[in-house]
């Protein structure tokens, strides 16, 4: 066999030990985070300065927004590969996930941190 | 010499190719039988899980996946000549929140206090030689709710005795041939929980 091919045999074997690689990992995460073998519990839950839980529907937008946001630069990789080079990040999807983050951080310190004037007693009142 | 060295390269090629292979398929098999725990990937101090850790890893596997193929699309295989602002915003976006998401969250004693086990009743004695059978409980220490995930129960050694576990509760038949003075240790292991423990003592 020509030393040419060999380098493309090595070339190629590697090229699917990565793709298989990342893919299976991907999957077994995937596989994982819905059969619960990895913790879930509470991902929607927050947690107040007694203590208590509360539901916390920012982390159910942040969720939201960031598969969408995954799935959508997914697709612009998948269309522009042949190029070589990254696809530009929608504007658009930066101010949303932006805002996303910003407001689940704000929802989070509001019932966590004690602001005073402002949540004194909203910690202990909340369900 | 020229062919030396071509025998050298192609051969520490497919070494390196074979080694990495093997690496990542034994762990990618560890991890999906459990012998690498990845139950607490996304979990907090506290046992909860964790929106931003899990937005992070979102990320993350998005932009290795996405690197990937793009270096594969390039002929010969080549990096990306430049990586985008706006792509490195977006990473620095989720990196942050989950930064300040961490100093958020340990500013509050509640926020990274690991939940615990109790097991009721705490101690049980009986009389070495004797026959006897008791039942435990095992309770969440911070709020009593006894649907907890999945509970293993064990004896630590010396682990005389029988155990008959069923959910959260376990049935315990004391060794008639256990000697008096001895301590056998009750544990209920619950992923993300300090372990509940109760002692049996044969007096």
């Amino acid at each position: 066999m020509a030393t040419a091919q060999l380098y493309s045999l090595i070339a190629a074997a590697a090229f699917w030990e990565i793709l298989l690689f990342i893919a299976g990992l991907t999957a077994l995460v995937a596989y994982q985070l819905l059969t619960r073998r990895i913790n879930t519990q509470n991902l929607f839950c927050g947690v107040r300065r007694d203590g208590r839980k509360y539901f916390s529907p920012e982390r159910v937008q942040l969720l939201i927004f960031t598969v969408a946001a995954a799935f959508q630069y997914l697709r612009s990789v998948m269309l522009v590969r042949h190029t070589g080079q990254f696809p530009p990040v929608p504007k658009g999807m930066l101010e949303l996930v932006g805002s996303s983050n910003v407001l689940y951080l704000a929802g989070k310190s509001l019932m966590t941190l004690k602001i005073p004037g402002l949540n004194s007693s909203a910690g202990a009142k909340g369900s | 010499m020229q062919t030396a060295f071509t025998v050298l390269a192609v051969s520490a090629g497919f070494v390196v190719v074979i080694f990495t292979g093997g690496l990542a398929v034994l762990f990618l098999v560890k991890a999906s039988d459990g012998s690498i725990d990845l139950s607490r990937l996304i979990s907090e101090p506290n046992g909860d899980a964790s929106m931003s850790r899990l937005q992070l890893l979102i990320f993350t596997l998005v932009i290795a996946l996405s690197l990937f193929l793009i270096i594969i699309g390039n002929t010969p295989l080549a990096f990306p000549a430049s990586i985008p602002a706006d792509l490195l915003t977006l990473l620095g976006i989720s990196s942050s929140s989950y930064l300040v998401s961490k100093g958020i969250q340990f500013s509050n004693p509640a926020g990274v206090a690991r939940p615990g086990i109790s097991i009721d009743p705490g101690q049980t004695k009986f009389t070495a030689g004797a026959a006897g059978t008791v039942s435990f409980t095992a309770t969440h220490s911070t709020n009593g709710a006894a649907s907890l995930p999945a509970i293993t129960w064990s004896l630590d050694s010396p682990s005389y005795g029988t155990l008959h576990a069923s959910g959260n509760k376990a049935s315990y038949t004391a060794d008639a041939t256990a000697p008096a003075n001895t301590k056998v240790t009750l544990r209920a292991q619950v992923s993300g929980f300090e372990d509940g423990l109760a002692e049996i003592v044969y007096e």
